[in-house]
């Protein structure tokens, strides 16, 4: 309980008082804290507080639970307050520069109050998808710099200040100490591959890119079709280096067994990290012979219909026509586009399958 | 010093509570002259009446409490005590530990040091 000067004494009047009966005075000191994001103000328990008068010494506190500290029964006069923070708090308060003693006049018979604020250091972050949804159970590593004073950071000198999962909230933290930190995602995201459609039997190459994990984390990317994620159909093994993960697939028939869609997704996946890429077509280069009715080789250029409706252009060129062909569709009938009423069918002539113009 | 309190007041009757609202009326007159020209003499009045027995409410009886209260209503407008500043200066207003006067000099420490922090932290 904090003096209450005239709670039980109300009418003083215009008595006078004793020469012999000296007036003393009240100092209360409240030290708050607060930080920039929340500067709703809280007290702190435990500063110390330095009485001065006359620069000399006229008392030595603590802060209480409610962020107070009282003198009592101080002579007149003016008084100066300064709070005293060692190393250990000034590591977690802003201090720099150290807030100024403050110097009040104290008169008898009341209380002066005092008042001090100190901030203090907060860390918040938040990972979103590019849509601004918040990204869920990314692991990150929050690393706190060591003081080392060197001229250039290398990565000894991070220590790791926190490790965890994003939830469905913003992470933040307060009373975290004054430094330099370095927030690492254990993220993977952008999973490319350098061609535009998977073809049979020709290297494609998969990357990602993989922060937040040493080199040589091994990861991996499993192919899937685009419209069954629930098994991967074939995996490839690759190891993240420089924030990257790279491998590179020559698809085979076999490893796409199971592919009823005609398109594939690759899954870049390091530890619990993982991210897709966008849906690519899988096609089978191959070529056809083509002949017009008198046995002549076709040239020119061709339109090829396929049984789930797709069309793909192709030259033929003395006879012969390298063709795309969709994952698990047959070729329904060929079209000469500069001869409107001109089709190529599918003849077999002695067993041997040829394209005929007719 | 001299004290009022709110028995005494009734006590003394409806007029002597009126007179002593006139020299709060003259107090806040000379204090925010512009404010209280702007309000008109009925309306000065009136806010005056609220604010002293907002000031009661929070066991302010003294002549300089309730001077000490209306400085604060009419610095930072009428119902400031009810608003909630992100400083939180006036929350000491309802402070059990605090005598009235103390909770009155611990509003002006902590408006005067946000103010000071305001100015010298502002730049991050």
């Amino acid at each position: 309980m904090y003096p209450k000067t005239k709670s039980s004494d109300p009418v003083v009047g215009c008595g006078k008082k004793s020469e012999q009966q000296k007036q003393t005075g009240d100092i209360l000191v409240e030290v708050r804290i607060y930080c920039t994001a929340d500067p709703k103000r809280k007290p702190v328990t435990g500063i110390n507080v330095e009485l001065k008068k006359d620069d000399a010494n006229a008392g030595k506190g603590s802060t209480d639970s409610k962020g107070r500290v009282t003198f009592s029964g101080l002579d007149p006069g003016s008084y100066s307050v300064g709070l005293k923070i060692g190393p250990s708090l000034a590591r977690l308060y802003d201090v720099d520069p150290p807030p100024p003693a403050q110097t009040k006049s104290v008169v008898g018979n009341k209380t002066t109050a005092y008042a001090f604020e100190l901030r203090y250091y907060r860390i918040a972050f938040s990972v979103t998808y590019p849509d601004g949804k918040l990204a869920q159970k990314v692991d990150y590593e929050l690393r706190l710099k060591k003081i080392t004073g060197a001229q250039q950071t290398l990565d000894k000198d991070w220590s790791s200040y926190k490790t965890g999962s994003t939830t469905a909230e913003d992470y933040s933290e307060d009373y975290v100490p004054k430094g330099r930190y370095q927030l690492r995602l254990k993220a993977v995201s952008d999973v490319q591959l350098s061609k535009p459609q998977v073809t049979i039997g020709e290297a494609v190459d998969l990357s990602a890119e993989a922060t937040g994990f040493d080199d040589g984390t091994a990861g991996s990317f499993e192919i899937f079709d685009a419209r069954n994620l629930a098994k991967s159909m074939y995996s490839i093994s690759a190891n993240t280096a420089a924030n990257a993960l790279k491998a590179s697939w020559t698809p085979d028939q076999s490893q796409l067994g199971s592919l009823k869609s005609g398109w594939i997704v690759a899954q870049a996946k390091v530890s619990s990290a993982q991210a897709f890429s966008p849906e690519l077509k899988v096609v089978t280069k191959t070529e056809y012979d083509l002949v017009d009715k008198a046995g002549n080789n076709l040239d020119g250029r061709l339109l090829f219909h396929f049984s789930g409706g797709d069309q793909v252009d192709a030259d033929a060129a003395g006879g012969k026509a390298q063709v795309l062909v969709p994952w698990n569709q047959t070729l329904t009938r060929i079209q000469v586009p500069d001869q409107r009423n001109s089709r190529v069918e599918l003849q077999t002539d002695s067993g041997v399958q040829k394209f005929v113009q007719t | 010093m001299l004290i009022i309190r709110h028995a005494q007041m009734d006590t003394l009757g409806g007029a002597m509570r009126e007179w002593s609202i006139g020299l709060f009326v003259e107090y806040v007159e000379e204090r925010f002259p512009v404010k209280v020209k702007a309000l008109g003499p009925t309306e000065a009045w009136n806010t005056v009446r609220r604010a002293i027995v907002r000031a009661e409410s929070y066991g302010m009886q003294s002549v300089e409490e309730i001077r000490g209260f209306l400085d604060l209503w009419f610095q930072f407008g009428p119902e400031f005590d009810t608003r909630q500043d992100a400083e939180g200066a006036f929350d000491a207003l309802e402070d059990p530990d605090l005598a009235a006067d103390v909770r009155l000099s611990l509003i002006a420490a902590r408006l005067e040091t946000a103010a000071a922090n305001r100015t010298t932290k502002s730049i991050d």
